[in-house]
C-alpha cells in the first residue's frame, strides 16, 4: 500500500472521532512516512511495517471510548442530588403501584401451592378411607372408584404444584428484572 | 504472541526509553522494533493514551532535514507509573523463571 492509501484508509476507519482528534493521529503517521522515506525505506516497506491501517485505527477507537465512558460515569457519580430525587420518585411508585398487585400476585402463588398439597393429600385420603366430605352423600365411595380419586387427585396435585413452582420461578425472574431495573435507573 | 501481554511489554518499553531522554515517535519504533517484532504502527496509539493519561507530553522540535519532530517527554506521573510497571515486570519475569528453572517439590 503507499503513503495517500494507507493514511485514507486510516482516516476512513477513525470514522466516529471528532474531525481534530482525526487530523492530529493521522499527522503523526505522516510524520512516520515522511522520516522513514527520508531514510531510504519505500512507502511499501513503511506501510508493511506499521500494520494493518484498520486494526491501528481500532486502538485509537477502543482507548477512547474507554475513556468516554469512564467520563459519563463520573459525571453521574457526581449527581448524587438528582439520584436521591430518583430514589425517592421510585420508592413512592414502587409502594403506590406495584407493591399492591404484587402481594396479590403473591397471594395467588401461594393460593396455587395450597390447592396442589390439598389435592394432593386429599388424593391419599380417599385411599385411606377418610369420608369423602364433598360427595359425601353418596357414603362409602367402592374401593375402585376410590382408587381412580386418588390416583386423579394426586396427579392433579402434583401438576398444580408443578405449576406453582413454574410461576414462582418466573416471578422470581421478573422480581429480579424490575430490581435491576430499578438499580439502573438509580445508577442512570 | 498473546495481544494483551505484548501490549504491557510494549507499555513498559516505551516508558523505560522516555525515562532516560525525550524521543520523537519515529525513534521510539525504531529503537524497540531492532528488539522486539511488533506491528510498528501499535506504538503511536500508546502514546497517544499515555499523553491522555498524562504520562507524557510533546513538544516541536526543528530538525535539520525536514519539518519539526513531535517529541515525548516524560512527566512525574509517567516516571511512576514506569517505576510501578518495572517492578510489577520483575517479580512477573523472577516468578516465570523460577517455575520454567526451578526445582519441583517432590511430593508422597
Amino acid at each position: 500500500m503507499n503513503k495517500d492509501d494507507y493514511l485514507k484508509q486510516l482516516r476512513n476507519n477513525l470514522y466516529g472521532l471528532s474531525q481534530e482528534e482525526i487530523n492530529d493521529i493521522v499527522l503523526d503517521y505522516e510524520e512516520h512516512f515522511q522520516i522513514g522515506l527520508s531514510k531510504g525505506k519505500s512507502q511499501e516497506e513503511i506501510s508493511n511495517e506499521l500494520g494493518s491501517p484498520r486494526d491501528i485505527a481500532k486502538n485509537y477507537i477502543n482507548q477512547s471510548s474507554g475513556a468516554y465512558r469512564e467520563e459519563i460515569i463520573t459525571v453521574r457519580h457526581n449527581d448524587t442530588a438528582w439520584k436521591f430525587v430518583l430514589l425517592i420518585l421510585l420508592g413512592l411508585f414502587n409502594l403506590v403501584i406495584v407493591l399492591g398487585p404484587y402481594i396479590g400476585l403473591v397471594g395467588i402463588l401461594l393460593g396455587i401451592f395450597g390447592l396442589g398439597v390439598g389435592l394432593f393429600f386429599a388424593g391419599i385420603g380417599i385411599l385411606f378411607g377418610v369420608p369423602f366430605v364433598a360427595i359425601g352423600s353418596i357414603g362409602q365411595l367402592h374401593i375402585l372408584t376410590a382408587i381412580g380419586f386418588c390416583i386423579g387427585f394426586i396427579g392433579l396435585g402434583i401438576l398444580i404444584v408443578l405449576l406453582g413452582v413454574y410461576l414462582a420461578k418466573l416471578l422470581y425472574r421478573l422480581t429480579v428484572k424490575y430490581i435491576k431495573w430499578n438499580i439502573g435507573i438509580i445508577n442512570g | 504472541m498473546n495481544i494483551q501481554f505484548k501490549k504491557g511489554v510494549l507499555e513498559l518499553c516505551v516508558l523505560s526509553l522516555l525515562n532516560r531522554r525525550d524521543f520523537y515517535g519515529y525513534e521510539l519504533v525504531e529503537h524497540i522494533s531492532k528488539y522486539i517484532n511488533i506491528s510498528e504502527g501499535t506504538i503511536y496509539p500508546l502514546l497517544r493514551r499515555f499523553r491522555t493519561e498524562g504520562y507524557v507530553t510533546n513538544y516541536l522540535k526543528e530538525s535539520q532535514e525536514g519539518p519539526p519532530r513531535k517529541y515525548y517527554k516524560l512527566t512525574s506521573t509517567g516516571e511512576e507509573a514506569f517505576e510501578e510497571l518495572e517492578i510489577e515486570w520483575e517479580s512477573f519475569i523472577d516468578g516465570v523463571n523460577n517455575i520454567l528453572r526451578g526445582e519441583l517439590d517432590e511430593q508422597g
